[in-house]
Order: structure tokens, then C-alpha cells, then sequence
């Protein structure tokens, strides 16, 4: 297998984001670099690493850069490359002695020297973080942050990746009012330096050559000089780049509340911070989990209003869909044992949805495994519906007053129950009549309560990978349609709805694993998790139910 | 399960991939209509690297914008009117002059905007739409050279790594391809198209021999309506039957906003392109935002033109 087959098989396991078969490719390459003479040529060492570290395989990254290094492939990229992993595991004091002996060795190339001072400056910048102003030394880390970052700035200020994080880390000294060595006004050099930035990339998006980057890089400039519309202008630029992805926007979402302390609690974190929440929920790839809670603030009245206000109309919409997705999160619950103990998830839907007798009529939606009145379902054991108890928060708590509809976990896996109370002031989820393409590139999403916590949104790989329905579908049993997805869940998301990126329920999820057989008749297992679809559920539903 | 073709318009776009993702995230965004999410596959016609050399940057801003608006030193190259002779001439130098391409600004100032007036006073006046003379005549120049190209069916080298084609025989082969790739699924197939690609998908429509056929057609900010661009579809077209019916089985939706620069001349086409002598077409009069009323980021935005496509699409 030559250099370029181990690339593009890895390119390909990143881009569908099967992090066992990046793992094991990555294992193969590095076994063949280390016992090959012949290096990798830098072109594909470029691409493999550079891969590995925008999809965030940072323990890979490190061990491939490496073997790139034993196998003689010692170009300053994969060395600066290797640095960075090192950073990015958390292997700060190590990355700086490899980067102080790297340095010297770049002093020739003023890209590469820029580019590790860069890295210098970020190992910094996390000791800094990392001691919570704790210890003595952390003065000194910031001190030291903003010496690399501004030894390239003031080189060549159109390094304005330098430049602004020279000016992230001078505010935040002068809030700290911090001594550092060379300046006493901080807070004056954070905003000198900004303005100056401000015009570089400003002068880049009027020629059209700004990156994606830039735009995030002028939303900080504009937090420094306290112009807050312009930054939430700039950071909605910057969010809306097709080719950004979760990792980027997550890691400019730390910066944010790492570096200039922003919250959602606050002006101006609650401005920009929904707006990269926002985007990162609508980004597949992320690792992220969101507090409902947590969203619910950034949502507030005030901050939608100052939003469409500034944002206008075109701008306002990627702010929405978040708001769809808090909106569907009031109808979902946790399901609780006798114990109180969290057990499993639930959701309310209009009862003439599935069957015309319930007419408008707010029924609670959930697995059978979860809670079932058949005495055979031991593995894992139902609740009995007089057992449960179903959360919608705090001050919404309701017993189940009937079992109406039920179909065993072998076959739909479902329970429709008649809570024990009125419910009001919630909508029921409404169902999707289709199903998304099964094209890979589709997403769904999860709301529930995993590990029987609170209500929480998962957006980490959310792709539906296979659905066994109309055209190509082709499923064991006509009438039990399942679909596969590799959004995450864990213990307690059971009973979930799974949305379409319209925010419409597509499917009941009921289970998961790393080797679930395939659908449709297709060999082999995959790590998935799988969900029945709604509508073979409805068809049951209304053909018992008259 | 039904299909979309969609077909681009004047200008340099993204790569293919990213300009596809940004129609279909226009046309789902603000809980529009989401085409994967819906079950509806889709596909582009991308004919940009036929007339330029490298796709712009991934610059969702610039597409949605246009980049026409944003970059003041992307001036199109016009030297090719230079080497035009008799008809050929006559017939640019005629669009030339209609756009008021050649004609100086108003006091020779090329920033030169005209007043912004209400919808009710406006009528199809090129002068009185309010952008920069500089940002018209571009965008003029863009449309005279993509449209004359196209169907005058020029040689044109793109890039030098790749061969000289035929402009319209080559787009021509990529559309009749795609479109017999959206015949073959379920449907119904629609075909969504904007600026000059309308030009390009009436014209394999109503003239290519055996062009698949589709159910539905929707065109935006089209310059159909421009005498010129119809003279250069005969043989074919006729204003008492202009209609494709042969290919076109169901309707034909013409959505245009009265200040876009390109719909602007003519944007009401059902009198031009009637079904044995009927005015079938829908022409959709929906008010588009901004400076740059040719933008098709707004155009899928729009709550009248989604409505039709829903109907296309029968979702």
C-alpha cells in the first residue's frame, strides 16, 4: 500500500467520521513508516496531519507526526505539526521544550519561525488558563503568551492571528491589572493593536481575499474596542462559512469564554456566544454538549429582539433554528423510577397523530423497554406504568394514568400513555411524513436525558447513516422501519425523539451500539445507534388502535 | 421521490460542492424547505470553469452578496468585443446599448447611485435602480460576455491546463446530462434556475433534440425577456409558442423582483414564451432585499417562491 492509499483511506474514515477506522489507519501508516526507508513525501504528511488535526484526532496527529519523524519525513511542518498535538493533549511543558529546541532551526524561514513562535505563545496562553491566576507563576505565563505572539506581530502585523491574541491576552490583564514587563497600560495596547487588526481585515473583505478566519478574528477586535454590534456582525460572518466546522467554532467559543471571559449571563457574552451556539448546533462533528438550561438563558427575549435588531433578517435565521430546537426541548421528559432515578426519556405528541380517536388530546410517547405493562420484558426491565413518573421539570410532574398502546422491543418497541393530569402551555412535537435521504449527509439530532441527567442536546456526529424506508429501503419486516444515526446517546436517552434538521420528529430512539448489524440486507456491523421510524409506528398505532 | 435540478447563473461561483451546499442552505434556512431533510435529492449544473479558470474562494458572504458587489478590482476582460464583426456585432453592440453599457455616468461620476424610490413608482428603468454605475456596468459586462458566449456558441480556453470548448455545446452536453439523470429518478423532477442559467435551461429545453423531459420549471432574475436573448433562441422560440411543451410537462414559475438589474429590462415573460397562444406562465413578482436585488441567497428565501416549489415538489 503506497503513502497515497494510506491518506486517502484515512481522509475518507475523517470525513465520515469513523473515529475507529482513523484509528486503525493510522495504526497501519505508522507501522509502515517505521519500517520503511523510503520517507513520506511532505505533500501527503502535510495532508494526513493537517486532516487529523481539523477533525481533532489529536492523540493520532501526535503518533503519526512521530513516525513521520523516525521515518526521516523531518520537514519543519511535521515537526511544528508534532508541537502542536503535543499542546492539544494537554502536554504543554514538553511541546515547549520541543518547540525551544525547534526554533533555531526555523530562524531561517520566516513563515515556520512565526508560525512556532505562534505555537510558544498558545502553550503560554493554556498554562495561563489552566491555573485559574491560582498559582505566582500565571502572571508570568500571560506575560510570556504575549511576548511570543507579539515578537511576530510587531515583525508583520499582518499576522493578525498574532496580533489578536496579544490583544485577548493584554485585556485580560489589564481586567486583572496584571504587571507585565514592557507595558504599564495594557488595556490601551489591547486596543491599539485591535484597531490596527480591525483595519487589516477590513481591508482584506473589501478586496475579497479575507478568510474565514478573519472574520473571527475582527469580532474579537471588536470586543476589544467595546463595539459589540460590529463584533456580533463579525461573528455571524464568520459562523455562516460553509466550510467551517464545529471544532473551529468550539474552539473560538473557549477562546471567548477562556481568554475574554465572556458568559451568557452578561453583556456582550450573551450577544455573541448564542450566536456561535447556534451555528455550533447546526454543525455536525463536535464533541459539544448543551445544558438546556444554559440555552434557555441565551435565549432570552431581550437577546433575540437585540439579535434580529443587528443581524437583520437574512442573518437572524441560524439564531432560529436554536430557538425551534429550545421550543421542541418543553415537550420532552424524563422518566423516573420509584427511586427517583432517571431511567429513560419521553415525549408528548398530538394522540390523533397515531390514532384518530385521541383527537388533539397530549399523549406521552416512550420505549416499551422503558415502560411497558407486559411482564416479558426483563432485559432490560420496563417500568410498569403505575412505577413511572414523568419529568418535565421541577413544577411539571405527573404520574401515568393509563397505558393506551403498546409494541414489545423486538418489534417497534413502543408505549403511548395517558399522563395523569392536565398539561398545558406545551406543544407536541410534530411528526415528519418523510424520511431524509439516506445519502450520509443528512443530520438528526437528539434531545433527551442521558445518564439520567438533565434535559440535554447532543450535536457530536449527528449523521443519519441508513434508513430502511421508501425508495430504497429494504427491511426485514414491511412494517418496522429502523433507522440508523451516530449522534450519541448514552444510558437514559432511550424513548428520545430524533428530529430532522427541521426540527420534526423522524423516529423513536431505542438503541445503540459499536456493532449493530447493518441494514438493508448489507453484511457487516457498524457503530451506530438506531431509532424506529415514526410513521411505521403511527401505521401500527391507528391499525390497533379504533 | 422527487428531484431538483438546479442550474447557476452569471459570474464566477465556488467549487461545485460549496455552491450547492449554499442554494440548498438558502432554500432550507429561516424553516424553508429543507431538501434532504425532505427526501428530495439534488444535483447542479455547474458550467462556471467553462468561462473561468479557478472557482472563488469558499466565501458564503461573497455568493450570497455576490462577489459582483464586493470585489471593485474583478474587472471582466471586454477586449473579446474588440474582434466582433457584422452581425455578431451589431447584435452585442444592440444588448450593449439597451443595458446602457457604453453610456457614461451622470456627470462622468462612476459612484453615481440613483435615488432609492417607492415600489409604486417603479417601472423597468435600468438609470433608476439604485446601485453605483461602477456596480452596473460590471455586472453588465459579466451578462453581455456569459450570455454573447453562450450563444453565440464561442471557442473559449477557461484555464490553460484545460482544452478550448465550445461555450454552448459544452454546457449544453452538462445540462441534457443532468437532467437525464433527474428523468430516471421517481419525480417529479424540477428544474430550478437563475440569471443566465434560465437562458441555458429554456434553450435545451425548447431547441436540444431529445432533451429529457422535466415536470416542472422554475426560472429567477431571468433576462428571457430581453428581445435580444429571444432572437438568439430561434430557430425554437416564438412568442405564440414559446412554451418548451414537448419537455416541460407541468408549469413553469417566473419569479423576478422589479430591481433586479438583470430581470429588470423585461421581467414578465408569460406574454413572450405562450402555450400555443395561451399565456400560461406564472410570473411571480416577490420583492427581493438589500442592494443586490439579483441575489439568489434572497430569491430561495422567498416565502411565494417556496410556496410554488412546495407545490412542484408535491411535499
Amino acid at each position: 500500500m503506497s503513502f497515497a492509499d494510506f491518506a486517502s483511506n484515512i481522509t475518507v474514515a475523517l470525513d465520515a467520521n469513523d473515529q475507529p477506522a482513523v484509528q486503525q489507519h493510522c495504526r497501519n501508516l505508522q507501522a509502515c513508516l517505521q519500517t520503511s526507508d523510503e520517507p513520506c513525501p511532505l505533500p501527503i504528511a502535510k495532508k494526513i496531519l493537517a486532516g487529523l488535526r481539523r477533525k481533532r484526532h489529536f492523540d493520532a496527529m501526535q503518533h503519526v507526526a512521530d513516525a513521520l519523524l523516525q521515518n526521516g519525513q523531518d520537514d519543519p511542518l511535521v515537526s511544528r505539526q508534532y508541537a502542536q498535538a503535543l499542546i492539544d493533549r494537554g502536554l504543554l511543558a514538553l511541546a515547549i521544550q520541543y518547540l525551544n529546541v525547534l526554533l533555531p532551526e526555523v530562524e531561517s524561514n520566516p513563515d515556520e519561525e512565526a508560525e512556532v513562535l505562534g505555537l510558544l505563545g498558545r502553550a503560554y496562553k493554556q498554562l495561563f488558563v489552566e491555573s485559574q491566576g491560582k498559582i505566582a507563576r500565571a502572571a508570568e505565563y500571560l506575560g510570556m503568551a504575549i511576548d511570543y505572539y507579539m515578537q511576530v506581530y510587531s515583525n508583520d502585523a499582518s499576522n493578525v492571528w498574532h496580533g489578536i491574541n496579544a490583544t485577548a491576552l493584554l485585556a485580560r490583564a489589564g481586567r486583572e491589572a496584571v504587571t507585565l514587563r514592557g507595558t504599564d497600560r495594557p488595556r490601551d495596547q489591547a486596543a491599539e493593536i485591535a484597531a490596527a487588526v480591525l483595519e487589516e481585515v477590513e481591508s482584506r473583505w473589501t478586496a475579497g481575499v479575507a478568510s474565514m478566519w478573519d472574520s473571527g478574528t475582527a469580532a474579537e477586535a471588536c470586543i476589544a474596542l467595546d463595539r459589540v454590534k460590529e463584533a456580533a456582525q463579525w461573528m455571524e460572518r464568520y459562523v455562516r462559512e460553509p466550510m467551517g466546522d464545529a471544532f473551529e467554532f468550539g474552539s473560538t467559543r473557549r477562546q471567548l469564554v477562556e481568554i475574554w471571559q465572556l458568559s451568557t449571563d452578561a453583556d456582550p457574552g450573551k450577544l455573541l456566544l448564542p450566536i456561535l451556539d447556534s451555528a455550533l448546533l447546526a454543525k455536525d462533528g463536535s464533541a459539544l454538549q448543551f445544558d438546556a438550561s444554559g440555552l434557555a438563558a441565551a435565549s432570552s427575549a431581550e437577546t433575540q429582539h437585540q439579535l434580529e435588531a443587528i443581524l437583520g433578517r437574512d442573518r437572524y435565521v441560524s439564531y432560529k433554528f436554536m430557538k425551534r430546537a429550545l421550543e421542541r426541548a418543553k415537550a420532552i421528559a424524563q422518566i423516573r423510577d420509584g427511586s427517583d432515578v432517571g431511567i429513560g426519556t419521553g415525549f408528548l405528541v398530538r394522540g390523533g397523530d397515531f390514532a384518530p380517536c385521541y383527537g388533539d388530546e397530549l399523549l406521552l410517547l416512550t420505549n416499551a423497554h422503558v415502560v411497558s405493562d407486559d411482564p416479558y420484558v426483563v432485559n432490560p426491565p420496563a417500568l410498569a406504568p403505575d412505577e413511572a413518573t414523568v419529568s418535565f421539570g421541577p413544577d411539571s410532574v405527573f404520574a401515568v394514568k393509563e397505558l393506551l398502546w403498546t409494541s414489545p422491543p423486538n418489534r417497534l418497541d413502543v408505549s403511548l400513555l395517558r399522563l395523569d393530569g392536565e398539561i398545558t402551555d406545551i406543544e407536541p412535537i410534530p411528526i415528519a411524513k418523510r424520511l431524509p435521504l439516506a445519502d450520509g449527509e443528512q443530520r438528526v439530532y437528539i434531545i433527551g436525558h442521558p445518564r439520567g441527567g438533565p434535559l440535554s442536546f447532543s450535536i457530536h456526529d449527528n449523521a443519519l447513516i441508513a434508513h430502511e424506508g421508501p425508495p430504497e429501503g429494504r427491511p426485514p419486516r414491511s412494517d418496522v422501519i429502523r433507522l440508523h444515526y451516530r449522534a450519541p446517546t448514552e444510558g437514559g436517552s432511550s424513548g428520545s425523539p430524533v428530529f430532522n434538521a427541521q426540527w420534526l420528529a423522524i423516529g423513536l430512539h431505542h438503541a445503540g451500539g459499536l456493532d449493530m448489524p447493518c441494514l438493508n440486507g448489507e453484511q457487516g456491523t457498524h457503530p451506530a445507534n438506531e431509532g424506529l421510524w415514526l410513521q411505521s409506528i403511527r401505521a401500527a398505532c391507528a391499525q390497533d388502535v379504533t | 421521490m422527487p428531484h431538483v435540478t438546479f442550474i447557476h447563473g452569471i459570474a464566477n461561483k465556488p467549487a461545485p460542492d460549496v455552491l450547492i451546499r449554499l442554494w440548498r442552505d438558502s432554500l432550507a434556512r429561516d424553516e424553508g424547505i429543507d431538501l434532504g431533510a425532505e427526501g428530495v435529492t439534488s444535483d447542479m449544473v455547474y458550467w462556471a470553469d467553462v468561462l473561468y479558470g479557478e472557482p472563488k474562494r469558499e466565501m458564503a458572504e461573497h455568493e450570497s452578496n455576490d462577489s459582483i458587489v464586493e470585489a471593485r478590482d474583478e474587472e471582466p476582460d471586454m477586449t473579446w468585443r474588440d474582434e466582433l464583426e457584422s452581425d455578431e456585432l451589431l447584435w452585442v453592440d444592440g444588448l450593449a446599448s439597451k443595458m446602457n453599457f457604453d453610456a457614461p455616468p451622470p456627470g462622468g461620476d462612476e459612484t453615481f447611485t440613483p435615488e432609492a424610490f417607492g415600489d409604486s413608482e417603479l417601472e423597468a428603468n435600468f438609470e433608476r435602480i439604485p446601485l453605483p454605475w461602477w456596480l452596473k456596468r460590471r455586472l453588465m459586462k459579466m451578462l453581455l460576455r456569459d450570455v454573447h458566449h453562450y450563444l453565440f456558441n464561442v471557442e473559449y480556453q477557461a484555464h490553460p491546463d484545460r482544452p478550448a470548448v465550445r461555450v454552448q455545446d459544452e454546457i449544453r452536453q452538462r445540462m441534457i446530462s443532468a437532467l437525464a439523470q433527474g428523468a430516471a429518478k421517481p419525480g417529479p423532477h424540477v428544474v430550478i434556475s437563475h440569471s443566465m442559467g434560465t437562458v441555458i435551461a429554456y434553450d435545451c429545453l425548447k431547441r436540444v433534440p431529445d432533451c429529457p423531459r422535466v415536470d416542472a420549471l422554475m426560472t429567477i432574475g431571468s433576462p428571457l425577456g430581453l428581445d435580444e436573448v429571444q432572437d438568439k433562441l430561434q430557430p425554437g422560440w416564438s412568442r405564440e409558442d414559446g412554451f418548451p411543451s414537448t419537455t416541460l410537462k407541468d408549469s413553469w414559475v417566473n419569479v423576478f423582483d422589479r430591481l433586479d438589474v438583470v430581470a429588470a429590462f423585461d421581467p414578465e415573460i408569460a406574454n413572450d414564451y405562450r402555450k400555443r397562444g395561451d399565456k400560461v406562465i406564472d410570473d411571480l413578482n416577490e420583492q427581493n432585499w438589500g442592494t443586490w436585488r439579483h441575489n439568489i441567497s434572497n430569491y430561495l428565501a422567498g416565502a411565494e417562491l417556496r410556496g410554488k416549489l412546495q407545490q412542484m415538489l408535491e411535499l
